[in-house]
């Protein structure tokens, strides 16, 4: 297992390199000029010249990567063109909030969404599959921000329960947390639902009910285990996308998450913020894939970890 | 045995994880009833730097916790601030300022002539690299005549130099700040002003409180007896929060988690006036709606074809179809707040006469223009309009959406000969933040501010005009600079270099528990005479 560990992580260090090599491509090749986002639309040429030299943009391209990737190896992420503060500042500033909504989303979409994934699944055909898988494509085919400001107007505006924005206290979590969750939920129940189901037609499961176990324990131990390979997969990536932050949510709950700081960042060019962003979201999936291997060895030991 | 846990134990990670943070969480209440506000603002704060913000919404910000020596009125009119008059020579070359007495930065620095100087030394020091030292180039020195008195030499004529001043740029704050250094300034700013900054919760808010002892609340201050607000004026803490998603502010305000809230979208606007606990206001802002006409392209080089152009748009409609009426016809290529205004003959809408024009011109079959707007879903819409008001006479209009990013490289930035920039048409406004006739007349159609040097989209590169700017500048004395500015709106309505088609207004709203708070007509907070309604 430890040794499994280590390989995988040596072996992101390539993956890693490639990320930021094409990261910094892609974001000089974006149309548009910081020096003159940053300068303002009526500065003259020389202040445009001059905030190019500060930003150190007048550098060849091969020069501005050297210097990033010495920066990275001393935990230097840069300073954000647009705001001057160190981009580290900028985004831990925001991480936490990120990593707290994204869990709050994460938990309690991945506990209903399989909750409702296996009593449909279980009652394949049944009623309550129908009214399940209602309810999940309602979840995936309702758009985020419809269902945000739904959640403002009936909360904040109408029962003055939460407050619509910021990130002060729990309070500000619920509605957004919940905004993000409600597809992740409706996805896992489908997966959970469909992955059951095959599950269900083993042969190991007639063997079971052969033995005359109860159908909550053949459920429950025998196929709810065996189905949750593929689920815990889908959970790891939605998790990762979480992480990265959601723009459309971030914007209409006005949360300070690394999404909103993202979007914000394109929009002015903020290279070296840009940069530090796609790496971190990188990296968020990097581990995830590990731990997400790592479940899957603890979920069903006969797969082999070597 | 232990699978089983281990699988539980994920299960419940997740609902501990949810639990956990609960209780961690669960601490802070919601607002105050005291005279405590909130505003939410569309954009996020960059900086409190006024020598480095090239945006209104943080200029409104920063001009709440610094004065300048000049400021503006409700109506953009300048009135004195931190100084008490001013004498200018006969070429405007060199200015004495002199300076209110008894007023100290929040501090506990005096104000005087050394501390206006170090404002001054500072925001005219082009090797700084701030975004607004462009601004205030045409500083050549400042000297200072006694403790309240400052003399300021000018390189050139510069007869707008008081409007400048009273430019939000303009603030002056602590000389102990800036000798603290850029940093400093950015991000703890000390005025002189009504507020006093407090806290800055980076991406999340900003929280100035009340400065009891501001100058403006002295009577004795000032000649006429009479201070600069009421007593009972303002807030004890204001606190701004960036909520770029419109719906979200208004719903914010509804809700009562916000007190003020800016901008309305036109299309929210008729909804909160409904609204029996909100006041929802707008007032004539000097942003100024264009269409830029690129002078050198074919077809539009034609005097004929952009008066057809000026003809065949209905401004009315306009302002009614894409402003949802909070807008008026445009009457001159500058809005009526901005200093020398003169209203310009009507041009009436009228599509015969129009296609008239464009047949005189040759242009009876037709012409094909390429029309660049910025991406919002309002500029969209203006471009669509003009689209189906010009294929009346002929003229089909292809409309480019253009995130601003790119706009500033293809446009802003283009180096190349004014026949291969990028457009024919370019919709977009204008507001000068001086309040005075140069920053529009000079910046959008003088012949030094071709692209990449300023704004002059229009490319219009006439002596005869460029004389007119320099005359304006000439001089300090408001009847020369007025016949100076009135003959170049002249010019440029004859020959509809640039088809200006509406004033916007600015639109805000408030909770009705709170009154006299605004937006000055360049689009920054007015909250100086802003007070709780008991």
């Amino acid at each position: 297992m430890l040794r499994f560990t280590v390989k995988r992580i040596l072996g992101m260090i390539p993956t890693v390199i490639l990320v930021t090599i094409f990261v910094f491509l892609f974001v000089r090749m974006i149309p548009g000029d910081p020096a003159r986002l940053v300068a303002g639309e009526d500065a003259s040429p020389e202040t445009v010249e001059m905030v190019r030299e500060q930003m150190g943009l007048d550098q060849p391209i091969v020069k501005q990567y050297f210097d990033y990737i010495v920066g990275l190896l001393h935990g230097d992420l840069g300073t954000s063109l647009k705001t001057k503060r160190p981009v580290i500042e900028e985004v831990s500033l925001r991480y936490g909030k990120t990593v707290k909504l994204a869990v709050l989303s994460l938990a309690w979409s991945v506990f209903v969404g399989i909750l409702l994934g296996v009593w449909s699944g279980k009652n394949r055909g049944k009623w309550q599959d129908y009214l399940g898988m209602t309810i999940a494509v309602s979840g995936i085919s309702l758009p985020a921000f419809g269902i945000g400001f739904i959640v403002i107007i009936i909360f904040a505006v109408k029962l003055h329960w939460l407050p619509a924005v910021g990130a002060a206290s729990l309070k500000n979590y619920i509605l957004p947390a919940f905004t993000l969750g409600t597809s992740i939920a409706a996805i896992m129940a489908r997966f959970t639902r469909s992955s059951l189901i095959e599950v269900m037609k083993e042969d190991y499961i007639r063997t079971a009910r052969a033995k005359g176990l109860k159908e909550r324990t053949v459920v429950w131990k025998h196929a709810f285990r065996n189905s949750m390979i593929s689920v815990v997969t889908v959970a790891g990536l939605q998790f990762g996308s979480l992480l990265g932050g959601s723009v459309v949510v971030e914007s209409v709950f006005a949360f300070p998450g690394l999404g909103s700081l993202l979007l914000d960042s394109i929009n002015y060019r903020d290279y070296n913020t840009i940069q530090a962003l796609i790496l971190i979201f990188a990296l968020h999936f990097i581990v995830i894939n590990l731990i997400v291997d790592i479940l899957y060895a603890l979920i069903n030991p006969e797969i082999q970890l070597s | 045995m232990k699978r089983r846990l281990s699988i539980l134990a994920c299960g419940l990670l997740s609902l501990s994880l949810c639990v956990g943070s609960m209780t961690v969480l669960a601490s802070e209440s919601g607002r105050s009833e005291d005279s405590n506000i909130v505003v939410a603002l569309s954009t996020d704060i960059v900086t409190l730097d006024p020598a480095d913000t090239t945006n209104t919404l943080d200029g409104g910000i920063q001009r709440l916790i610094m004065d300048g020596l000049f400021g503006f009125d409700e109506n953009m009119k300048v009135i004195n601030m931190l100084a008490t008059g001013y004498e200018a020579n006969e070429d405007a070359t060199e200015y004495v300022i002199t300076l209110r007495q008894g007023v100290s930065f929040t501090d506990g620095t005096p104000w005087d002539a050394a501390a206006a100087k170090a404002n001054l030394d500072r925001l005219s020091d082009q090797s700084l690299g701030l975004k607004r030292n462009g601004l205030f180039n045409m500083i050549d020195s400042t000297e200072i005549v006694d403790d309240y008195t400052i003399k300021v030499k000018l390189k050139y004529s510069f007869g707008a130099f008081i409007n400048t001043l009273a430019h939000p740029a303009g603030v002056m704050m602590s000389p102990k700040q800036i000798e603290a250094g850029a940093e400093v300034c950015a991000q703890q700013p000390v005025g002189t002003g009504q507020y006093i900054f407090e806290e800055w919760k980076v991406g999340q808010s900003i929280t100035l409180k009340l400065n009891e002892d501001w100058w403006g609340y002295k009577s004795e201050l000032f000649e006429d007896g009479l201070a600069l607000v009421e007593e009972d004026a303002g807030f004890n803490t204001v606190l701004f929060q960036p909520v770029p998603e419109a719906a979200t502010r208004i719903s914010m305000l509804q809700a009562g988690d916000a007190d003020m809230i800016f901008p309305v979208p036109t299309e929210s606007y008729s909804v909160l006036e409904a609204d029996p606990n909100v006041t929802a206001e707008s007032s004539e802002g000097i942003t100024v709606n264009y269409i830029h006409i690129n002078t050198h392209k074919d077809g539009v080089s034609d005097v004929r074809v952009r008066k057809a152009i000026s003809m065949a748009v209905n401004k009315a409609v306009y302002c009614q179809v894409v402003k949802n009426g909070l807008a008026s016809p445009a009457t001159s290529h500058m809005g009526p707040s901005v200093q020398f205004y003169e209203e310009q003959p009507e041009v009436p809408y009228d599509v015969d006469a129009a296609k008239a024009l464009m047949e005189e011109a040759g242009y009876g079959d037709g012409l094909s223009l390429t029309c660049v707007t910025q991406n919002s879903s309002e500029a969209i819409k203006a471009g669509e309009f003009m689209q189906q008001q010009l294929s009346l006479i002929g003229i089909e209009l292809k409309i480019v959406p253009t995130e601003q990013g790119t706009i500033s490289e293809t446009i802003n930035s283009f180096k190349g000969a004014p026949e291969d920039a990028c457009y024919d048409l370019y919709l977009r406004g204008w507001s000068p933040s001086t309040g005075d006739a140069d920053w529009v007349l000079r910046a959008l159609w003088g012949s030094e501010m071709v692209p990449p040097n300023g704004s002059n989209y229009a490319y219009l590169m006439d002596e005869t005009y460029d004389q007119l700017m320099l005359d304006g500048l000439s001089s300090a004395d408001y009847d020369v600079r007025a016949t100076a500015y009135s003959e170049a709106q002249k010019y440029l309505w004859d020959n509809m270099i640039c088809v200006p088609i509406a004033n916007s207004f600015n639109t805000w709203a408030y909770g009705s528990h709170i009154e006299n708070v605004g937006i000055y007509p360049d689009g920054a907070l007015y909250l100086r005479d802003g007070s709780y309604v008991e």
